[in-house]
Formats: C-alpha cells, structure tokens, sequence
C-alpha cells in the first residue's frame, strides 16, 4: 500500500518502519570514516580535557602559594634532626591588618602532635578558594522587605571538576527566607524558626532544559546553627522547612553514611527521581554547619551530562562542594560580621 | 570526581575506543544524520570515556553507559548551540512551513531524505530510532541507555514513527518498494 492508497494520507506503518531500518541500518557504510584519524581524534581530545585540568590545579598552585607568601605566611618548615619522627610545620600569624577577625565559633584544626597534645591552627585562608570565583550571570535583586541581616561570604570553592564543568553559576540571590537544603527541603507553614540570612548560587547550563547537572549551593545563617541542624535532623519541627518528597509528603531520609564526618554538624541525603518524562535523576544533599552557618549542596545528576552518573557519585560531588565550602567560609568570615 | 591515572588504565581505554569505534560512530551518523557532527560527537564522547576510564569500566553495562554518554552528549551540544545561535524569525518559520523534505525532483536520494527528516525529530526521539534501528536494541536496553522507563521508550518511538508517516512523501515510499 502507498500513501496514496491511504485515507489518512499518511505512509504505512510497515512501510515507514522499514525504510527508516533500511537506512539506517547501512547508515555508515559508503560515508567514509577514517576510523585511524576518528581514534587519533579522540585520543587527542582526551588529551586537551587532561592538560585543561592539569592546568587549572597548576594555576591554583601557582596564586595560592604568592598569596599566601604576599600575605605574610612564613612558612618555617623545621626539619627535625635524623631519627626524628616529627616534622613540624611552624606557621606564623598574619599581619593585624589582614588577619579576619574572629568569629564566636573559631574554628580550628587539631594535628598531629608529640606527647599526644593537641597542636591546633587556625584556618587563615580559604583553601578551597585560591582565586575569586568568577561572578554569577545573574543576581536577583535584594528584597527591601526582608534584608539579610548579616552578610554572608561567597564560599564557592574552585578546582571542583563538577563546578568547573558548568562555569560560572547562572543565578544567585541574598534572601533569609531560604531552604537550607534545596530540592530535599520546602517551606512550610506555622513555624518561626527560619535563617535570619541566607544566600544561594544555582548553577546550571543556562538553558531550561531539565535533564541536565546541576548543583544549588545554599548557605543559611541561624541563631542557633546547632539547634536548627538538630531540628532539620528530627524532620524539621518548629522551622519553616520540612522535608520534602517527590510527591510533597512530609519525611526524613535516612541519613547516609559519611565517612570521616559522622557527627552531629554533617548530614548526607540522596534520592532518585523521575522526571515527568520518564526520565530518572541521581539527587545527592550535603549539609554541613560551619558556626553559624549552614551549608546545603544539591546535586541533580543526569546520567551522562559529563559529571555524576550513580546516586553514589551525586552523592560524593554534594558531600565534596558542601565540605569545601565550608572550609572556606571557616575562613572567609566570623559567622555574624555586620550587615 | 576522580581523574584518569595509570598507564595501564590508559592503555585498557584506548583498546576499548579503538575497538568500539566502528560501531559507535555508526550509531552517532543515525542519531546526527550528518557526517561531520557524527565525526564531532564520536570523537567528544570517547574522549569522555578515555578521561573517565576509572569509572567508566566500573560500569555493569559498558555499552549501555557509553551509548549514554553520546546521547547526553548530543543533547548538551545541542543545547550550548541552540544557546549561542541567533536565528531569525523568519528562518524559524519558514522552516515551520515547509517540511525538510529535499525533493526527489533536485536529485535527492530517498536516503538522504529519510536521514533528514530523522535529523529534524527531537534529540529524545531520534535516539530512540538511532537506537532501535541502527543498535537494534530491545526497549529495555534503549530504556537503561538513556535512563529511562520502556513506556518513555514506546512513547517516543511511537511519536517519532507517527512524524515520520506524516512526512514521508510518496515517491520515497514507493522508490522504497522498487
């Protein structure tokens, strides 16, 4: 039967189906590939993506070490004498002028120390911010209405393959009224506890298409940052998130293991979720509370876009942005500077 | 995010690329249509794998993720140029009126009339003929490939069909039965 003979005016079912196998099954003979020169190519793209990231690491090298120096670091590395186990790392403070001033939860970090006392340092850089994270495409206005009160820094850590992959982020707003974890978390109703100031940067390809990586990293500022981590961990009674399912139930996920970090100031979560399309997508959350603050990363990965593929993975790339970020910020501000 | 390490694991990803090529840039033809973005496609996404070889041959099905990764890599160049290209109004909507059918009449082969309008479906779509047609893949496969249920699979498959039926003009259709 042809079109003609067809009422519909349409092609027949076998005959288009066929012809589309037809062609397509011979689709590449007679086109001419050079497969040599095809696996040359690629191998020599592959070479480009390793030299970019050999790059990237060398150029953070290579501003970190001066700024630090520029600073006022004095690295004293002391060299204990053979047969000595220790290898001590002096590290003197910065000028008064540059040193950050302390917030009311210094942070510190405890190393390795002989006769078992704790030698602590105080974070005096962002390590996982060598260079100014380039500026968000877009910022929403402030809302006059409901300021921040404090402001909080940009934590954005550099050298993170996920986030070097989508550039700059493509939107960023200063708002209090703010989830801490998005995706996982919405805003619900008749509770007072809520950030007294929040910002967030979304990154994403800049387009609307959904099935596509993207990472939302929220930074919340509370009164009390343990209580209401606690109180997020209990399922977000008395705030004015709650958690979230797919299909907006109330409910707390299992909080997943986090090696290194299983204490009260870390939450991971993950979950897959199928679009409308059919489609499913790896979703990892990472929560981290830095003194004041609380750190929320989202992961949504779509298998294939070049960054996570697994649940693991999404889960891995949120737990790494949040954990850096945090870092940073140990350094980057006392958690209530100002407004 | 872990990088590539290991001359062996380099030496492994090389074989597999070498060894996949012939099928895989087969499979991106049927899915661009065109030789030129077939060489393009093939090429950014065995580069991918070479770079994420560690991960990559930790995968349960090694074909499936591959063919995934060219799926998504079809669609995100797709998006970055649809991002980045200024089109006209009047482009947009002469391509709305007149079907991309080249005429049999300018010397077009039956062929290249069916690759373009392959060309012109949907990215989701002409992946799922790609897939069925060219991988011959089951629905299930095609699902797992491009993360996915089998009704999505149907529902593509049957939409890109229906487009087709409606567009394939006669002459093709008959020269198809010489």
């Amino acid at each position: 039967m042809t079109r003609s003979d067809d009422p519909t005016g349409q092609t027949p079912r076998s005959s288009t189906d066929q012809q589309v196998r037809d062609v397509l099954g011979g689709a590449f003979h007679g086109e001419g590939f050079d497969h040599a020169a095809l696996v040359a190519g690629a191998k020599g793209r592959a070479g480009r993506i390793r030299r970019r990231r050999a790059v990237t690491t060398a150029v953070a090298a290579a501003v970190v070490v001066p700024s630090l120096a520029g600073a006022g670091w004095i690295l004293g590395n002391r060299l204990v004498g053979p047969g000595a186990e220790q290898v001590e790392v002096a590290v003197a403070t910065r000028s008064q002028e540059t040193t950050p001033p302390s917030g009311p939860d210094e942070v510190a970090r405890t190393t390795g120390a002989p006769d078992g006392e704790a030698a602590t340092r105080a974070i005096e850089a962002p390590p996982w911010q060598p260079v100014t994270p380039p500026d968000p495409v877009s910022v929403r206005p402030d809302n006059p209405d409901l300021p921040n009160r404090v402001q909080i820094p940009d934590p954005r850590p550099v050298g993170v393959d996920l986030l070097d992959a989508l550039g700059p982020p493509q939107d960023a707003a200063a708002y209090p009224r703010t989830v801490p974890l998005s995706d996982f978390m919405a805003g619900g109703e008749g509770a007072a506890v809520e950030p007294h100031s929040a910002r967030d940067w979304f990154f994403y390809d800049g387009t609307n298409e959904i099935d596509q990586d993207t990472v939302q990293l929220t930074v919340t500022a509370w009164d009390d940052s343990a209580a209401a981590l606690a109180a997020i961990r209990d399922g977000g009674a008395g705030l004015t998130s709650v958690w979230v399912e797919e299909d907006l139930s109330g409910g707390v996920p299992e909080p997943l293991p986090w090696p290194g970090h299983d204490d009260a100031d870390h939450l991971l979560v993950g979950r897959e979720t199928e679009l409308q399309s059919g489609d499913v997508q790896q979703v990892g959350g990472a929560l981290v509370r830095q003194g004041d603050y609380l750190v929320g990363v989202t992961v949504r990965a779509a298998p294939g876009d070049g960054g996570p593929t697994t649940l693991d993975e999404a889960v891995e790339a949120a737990a790494e942005i949040a954990q850096k970020s945090a870092e940073n910020l140990a350094y980057l501000g006392p958690e209530n500077p100002p407004g | 995010m872990r990088l590539f390490g290991g001359a062996a694991q380099r030496a492994e990803a090389e074989a597999y690329v070498e060894q996949a090529m012939p099928r895989l840039v087969g499979l991106a033809f049927a899915m661009t249509g065109n030789k030129a973005d077939a060489e393009d496609l093939v090429q950014d996404t065995l580069a991918l794998v070479i770079t994420k070889w560690s991960r990559v041959r930790e995968a349960e099905h090694l074909d499936a993720y591959v063919r995934r990764t060219m799926v998504n890599r079809l669609s995100s160049v797709r998006r970055r140029r649809a991002a980045s290209e200024v089109v006209s109004h009047d482009a947009v909507t002469a391509e709305w009126s007149v079907p991309s059918v080249p005429s049999p009449e300018r010397g077009v082969t039956e062929r290249e009339a069916v690759l373009a309008l392959i060309r012109g479906l949907p990215d989701r779509q002409r992946a799922v003929v790609a897939l069925r047609y060219y991988e011959d893949l089951p629905d299930r496969e095609i699902a797992r490939t491009l993360g996915c249920t089998e009704q999505a699979v149907r529902s593509a498959a049957h939409a890109a069909l229906t487009r087709l039926r409606e567009l394939v003009p006669q002459t093709i259709g008959e020269e198809a039965q010489r």
